[in-house]
């Protein structure tokens, strides 16, 4: 005889185990359609989990690019304009210059031009001068100093625009970071763009402006000539230095783009690491709910309803 | 033969059906107790039978009735000791998974508190920082995150020790191993040992072997129970019906005596905290068996010990702990090592610009250091070390973490005073005070010649902020971890507790399965049925009616036979 004896006892803890399981199932998928995460900690499924924290590294990380460039763009967008306003105020001397190198122009004539021409001196300064989120873009790394100083004798006239920032030939670079190790320099100084001038060595625009304006007050026409080519030559540098700031922003740009399109598929496989399958969980949810009413019923008929007591 | 013995036999009728009825009585009012096992009541008929009855009526005179002939307990030794083989396991798991799990919620990454969010939060501020190097504001938010960063360090390293504390004690005699969870398990199983030996003494005493007392049986297997949840111990029955306890080779209770006790005592070992021994009595100072740590290796006592301890086939706290140390002591290192020296080894230096070229030091500017109090040793030499100064005159030399400070006393002695510095883990990393009091200190730049006049002004520099950012992801700049990085270590650490804390899970829920399977067949064996309970009541009723049937009839009998004689 290989009848099982079932005990009432047995039977109780048999049914309370059972009715505990389903509980305990049906918990877990309430949980899962309550917070929408099927993963809420490492043991659920720990390579998922692992994936999931280096995905939010790999979000966090990228995001940060994300912010470094967008502050920079902003930079070179400022420094796009100035170059903008840079060359507007070339053209204008240039053709100051080409009026007064005109043999028919009075001295007076002279002297109203030299006035204009002192007048876009201190424009361009203001330019060289200009602040981004409280940083001197063309001061180098010196973010803080004034880049350009101007000198004037008594009587008014300029006798040295004196470059403060980072030299060219220093450690000038501001970097912002882009992706993995890679630092994209994006300012550049005051002497590359500008120049500065003193009597010995005028350079760059500056030195240009300062000597035409030398030159209209001692009406040398001749000179005022020769200057057109030097304003020429400055055209050229504030086009280059925009050409190449320029291709910076692009390259941003086409980061950006690819970043862009990274968040998006990483963003997609954290969804399918860690989201719920919303219909698939509430299907088994009523699934479940199902098997433990079931349970519930067979129990209480089982403990309540079959017994010999109810025959006697 | 007389009539008055058809009323004897139905007398013992009576009274065995009574005491029937009284078995399936406690029966019925045990039904829900756990551990009670079903008696049952064996009749057998009295018999008078001698050889020299020689007919028919003599045969007949020689039944005699009906007697209890025995109790029976239902019982399956085998199947009980093989649940208690399967409880030990079963317990040790339950233990093991209820502590994994509340490791496991301290290092649960996924949430948004944690290292990889301190870290998230470090990495947004080095960029701002990047981006606006001369920015009070940024720099103050950046010492602010790596501030954030070392109190995660230093709470989740606390918190584990908390947990290994509660378990075990810190493995050092400071009080904490006498209010742990393992003390108080062992002194259960002391206990339990006492309350066996005494079990053991009154089965002897109540009925020698075979009639001993069923509920004492009850109460030594419930006992029993209880201890194989705590440690794996060997059971064995004598023919007596007392058991026989030993742990390995060391016996604990042999009949009605505790041979052994168990001891914990600190080992002063952190990584294996604790070390059990048997001694003959309590608190004797007789040991037995110096130590037995190795042989309790299950039940709920051995799962304390295993995650408690270092053994890296185990799941223990240890093993994350060592994790979480390497990476605060990587972390620490190499953004000292941006923050005041070479890492790339390309001649560069790391500057401070607050106005006044600070060129930094490794003893004042780094920033992490260690909060643990450095080792002093101080030593007295009778040699002038520092010729031609006077008196009270110091010298301080530092390299790496130690720093040697010479005196000149009088007499031209002099003391030499050595402090090294602890290395840094997660329990003591912190920020340095000097760089939080000034967080132009922050090493942004990084420059060539730090000489350069002008180089002060240079508040825009960032290139060492931009060395920060590449050793997120750079796996080069560490030299522990693995080749991985920071992040990526943290993760691996998380999969590995992750991993470990479901093969447990997992390991748990089978072990449940077949320890019901086992209590299933325990209580088919040894449970009450209440339907049988019912029919034998039924039965025993119906016995019992009948032979009160006898008595009437043979009251009648007699009745006839007194008139009889009138």
């Amino acid at each position: 005889m290989d009848l099982t004896r079932i005990t009432t006892l047995g039977t109780a803890n048999t049914m309370l185990n059972h009715i505990l399981n389903a509980e305990s199932r049906y918990y877990d998928l309430s949980q899962q359609a309550a917070s929408g995460l099927k993963v809420s900690k490492p043991s659920d499924d720990p390579s998922a989990a692992k994936s999931l924290i280096n995905i939010k590294t790999q979000l966090n990380q990228l995001d940060g690019y994300l912010s470094n460039m967008s502050v920079s763009q902003n930079e070179l967008n400022v420094l796009d304009d100035t170059m903008g306003n840079l060359t507007d105020l070339i053209d204008k001397a240039t053709s100051l210059s080409t009026e007064a190198a005109n043999g028919t122009y009075s001295e007076k004539n002279m002297d109203n031009i030299k006035v204009q021409i002192d007048q876009i001196i201190e424009s361009v300064v203001d330019l060289a001068n200009t602040q981004y989120n409280g940083t001197y873009i063309f001061a180098g790394t010196r973010t803080d100093t004034k880049p350009y100083s101007v000198t004037k004798d008594v009587s008014g006239n300029i006798t040295a625009i004196t470059y403060n920032g980072t030299p060219s030939t220093g450690d000038y670079k501001r970097y912002t970071s882009v992706s993995n190790g890679v630092n994209v320099a994006i300012n550049t100084t005051g002497d590359q763009v500008f120049g500065s001038y003193s009597v010995a060595s005028p350079t760059g625009i500056f030195g240009t402006l300062v000597n035409l304006s030398h030159d209209l007050g001692t009406y040398n026409q001749t000179n005022i000539s020769s200057r057109l080519d030097e304003l020429n030559n400055s055209l050229d540098t504030t086009a280059l230095t925009r050409t190449k700031f320029a291709s910076v922003s692009n390259k941003f740009e086409l980061t950006q783009n690819t970043i862009n399109t990274t968040i998006t598929q990483l963003t997609s496989y954290k969804s399918d690491l860690e989201d719920a399958d919303l219909a698939q969980i509430l299907s088994d949810l009523t699934a479940q709910q199902t098997a433990l009413n079931a349970t519930y019923s067979v129990t209480s008929q089982l403990l309540g309803g079959t017994s010999l007591l109810n025959y006697m | 033969m007389s009539l008055l013995s058809s009323i004897n036999i139905a007398q013992q009728a009576l009274s065995v059906n009574q005491a029937a009825i009284t078995t399936v009585s406690n029966n019925i009012a045990n039904v829900d107790t756990e551990g009670y096992s079903k008696l049952r009541v064996n009749q057998a008929q009295i018999t008078n039978y001698t050889p020299s009855a020689s007919n028919a009526l003599a045969m007949a005179e020689s039944c005699s009735g009906v007697k209890i002939s025995s109790v029976t307990r239902y019982s399956d030794w085998f199947l009980q000791n093989y649940y208690w083989q399967e409880n030990t396991t079963n317990s040790y798991l339950t233990q093991a998974s209820s502590a994994a799990s509340n490791v496991q919620n301290l290092v649960n990454e996924l949430k948004t508190t944690g290292l990889s969010s301190a870290w998230s939060n470090f990495y947004d501020a080095a960029n701002a920082l990047s981006s606006a190097p001369s920015d009070i504001t940024a720099r103050q938010n950046y010492v602010d995150a790596a501030s954030n960063v070392c109190s995660v360090f230093n709470s989740m390293s606390s918190n584990l020790n908390d947990i290994k504390n509660t378990l075990t004690g810190s493995g050092i005699p400071d009080g904490t191993l006498q209010s742990s969870e393992i003390s108080s398990q062992i002194d259960k199983v002391n206990s339990l040992l006492d309350k066996l030996a005494d079990v053991n003494y009154s089965i002897i005493k109540t009925g020698n072997g075979e009639t001993a007392s069923p509920s004492l049986l009850d109460q030594r297997d419930s006992l029993l129970s209880e201890l194989s949840g705590l440690v794996p111990v060997n059971i064995e029955q004598n023919a007596n019906q007392t058991v026989n306890i030993s742990l390995g080779d060391t016996k604990l209770v042999n009949g009605t005596d505790v041979k052994g006790y168990l001891k914990i005592s600190e080992t002063g070992n952190v990584n294996n905290p604790v070390k059990i021994s048997i001694i003959d009595a309590k608190d004797s100072s007789v040991t037995l068996n110096s130590d037995v740590t190795s042989e309790v290796n299950n039940g709920s006592i051995g799962a304390i010990l295993d995650l408690c301890g270092s053994d890296s086939t185990k799941f223990t706290i240890y093993s994350v702990l060592n994790n979480l140390n390497t990476m605060a002591s990587e972390f620490a290192n190499v953004l000292n090592k941006i923050q005041v020296g070479d890492p790339n080894g390309d001649g560069t230096v790391a500057m401070a610009m607050n106005g006044t070229t600070k060129q930094l030091t490794a003893s004042t500017n780094l920033m992490f250091v260690s909060s643990s109090s450095p080792t002093v040793t101080t030593t007295s030499s009778s040699h002038a070390t520092i010729p031609g100064e006077t008196d009270g005159t110091t010298i301080t030399t530092s390299s790496g973490t130690t720093t040697i400070v010479t005196t000149r006393l009088s007499g031209g002695n002099t003391t030499i005073t050595t402090k090294t510095q602890a290395a840094i883990t997660a329990a003591n990393i912190s920020i340095n005070s000097n760089i939080v009091n000034d967080p132009y200190s922050v090493a942004a730049a990084r420059v060539a010649d730090p000489t350069t006049p002008g180089i002060t002004s240079e508040i825009g520099n960032n290139s060492n902020m931009a060395l920060v950012l590449d050793a997120r992801s750079d796996s080069s700049y560490y030299t522990n971890l693995g080749g991985t990085t920071l992040e990526k270590y943290l993760s691996n650490t998380v999969f590995s507790v992750g991993t470990k804390v479901a093969d447990i899970n997992t390991r748990l829920e089978n072990q449940n399965l077949v320890v019901n399977e086992i209590q299933n067949n325990l209580k088919a064996k040894t449970g009450v049925n209440m339907d049988e309970e019912l029919t034998d009541l039924i039965k025993y009723q119906r016995a019992y009616q009948a032979a009160a049937r006898i008595f009437s009839v043979c009251n009648d009998l007699m009745e006839e036979l007194v008139n009889l004689g009138r």
